[in-house]
């Protein structure tokens, strides 16, 4: 009998709970993700009126901000009416953010006929708004577009136009 | 004499089944998960890799940028919060995964620092204790756009 009462205390002070417990707790996490606008407006560059008695070029450069055509070699071209750079405006969701600008290489303009008669603006990276922008405080900013005019010797007369794409896109 | 001895048996097993008291409290508890780990909206800038943290460490927080990007806190994030509830004292301990994968459609996320940035320990003489729960979030260059969800198992220790 005594065994008995021996061995069932010890089988309880063994089986005491220690009082120690674990538990899994799932916590859900979430987040959302909007991706920065971006948009830009188109713009015209132009060359203005040229009166040009030989083989010249016209250059506007807006590398360092907005500029009117000035001829290259000034006792052979006359810029008549003036043009002005181009300016592109740019806004974003995105305050102070880094947009690069991809510029095309040339630009063939010409006279809306047919026939193949043609001027090329090119140069236009070097004298425009170099690249990368940084916008502003407000997600706003400017890029001014320049490039070089080529004009042959005996180019026709006529009013020459065309277009080009320059690429804006987050860094 | 047999018959009285058997009685006296089942007696003293009775007695012993009555008087007996633990040396420690079984402790009846619950544990809740009663808000999510949310970092809010976040207009991410596709130019860098960001990190987005919330510090819980002291308290309850919201969310910071911690990287050198541009991206916008557009809508603030908060912490979550384990609850525990018990009639009796207690103090626990929080053993954190290493992270937690965030996924919208084929798209991810990571959160990571759970342990560095939520409170990792607490205690209560009983009744209710809110543990706050923070981490950072990863958010990749040009990460794609959209609602992000997952979750994190976070086991207690209680005693």
């Amino acid at each position: 009998m005594l065994c008995r009462l021996i061995v069932l205390a010890a089988a309880l002070l063994i089986f005491t709970p220690g009082g120690a417990s674990a538990a899994d707790s799932t916590v859900t996490v979430n987040a959302i993700i909007q991706q920065a606008s971006l948009a830009v407006s188109n713009t015209t560059i132009d060359f203005g009126t040229i009166v040009t008695g030989g083989a010249d070029t016209v250059i506007i450069d807006a590398s360092a901000g907005a500029a009117t055509p000035v001829p290259t070699d000034a006792t052979v071209t006359n810029i008549s009416v003036a043009g002005s750079s181009g300016t592109i405006n740019v806004t974003s969701t995105l305050p102070n953010a880094i947009v690069d600008i991809t510029y095309p290489a040339s630009i063939v303009i010409d006279d809306n006929t047919t026939s193949a008669i043609f001027m090329t603006v090119d140069q236009i990276s070097t004298y425009s708004t170099p690249t990368p922008v940084t916008l502003d405080g407000a997600g706003t900013g400017t890029i001014h577009v320049g490039g070089r005019l080529s004009i042959d010797a005996g180019q026709t007369a006529d009013t020459y136009t065309s277009t080009g794409t320059i690429a804006v896109n987050y860094q | 004499m047999v018959q009285r001895h058997k009685h006296s048996v089942v007696l003293i097993w009775v007695a012993l089944i009555l008087f007996y008291r633990p040396c420690c409290h079984v402790l009846a508890l619950t544990v809740d998960s009663i808000r999510p780990l949310s970092f809010g909206t976040i207009i991410a800038d596709p130019s860098r890799h960001e990190t987005i943290e919330i510090d819980a460490r002291f308290g309850p927080a919201g969310t910071i940028k911690t990287s050198a990007g541009v991206s916008v806190l557009s809508t603030p994030g908060s912490s979550g919060i384990i609850r525990v509830s018990s009639g009796l004292p207690f103090s626990c301990t929080l053993i954190f995964p290493a992270g937690a994968n965030l996924t919208k459609g084929g798209d991810n996320m990571v959160v990571d620092r759970f342990s560095m940035l939520s409170e990792t320990s607490g205690s209560s003489p009983g009744g209710v204790l809110d543990l706050n729960i923070g981490g950072r979030l990863n958010i990749q260059r040009r990460q794609a756009g959209g609602s992000y969800s997952g979750s994190a198992v976070i086991m207690l220790n209680i005693e």
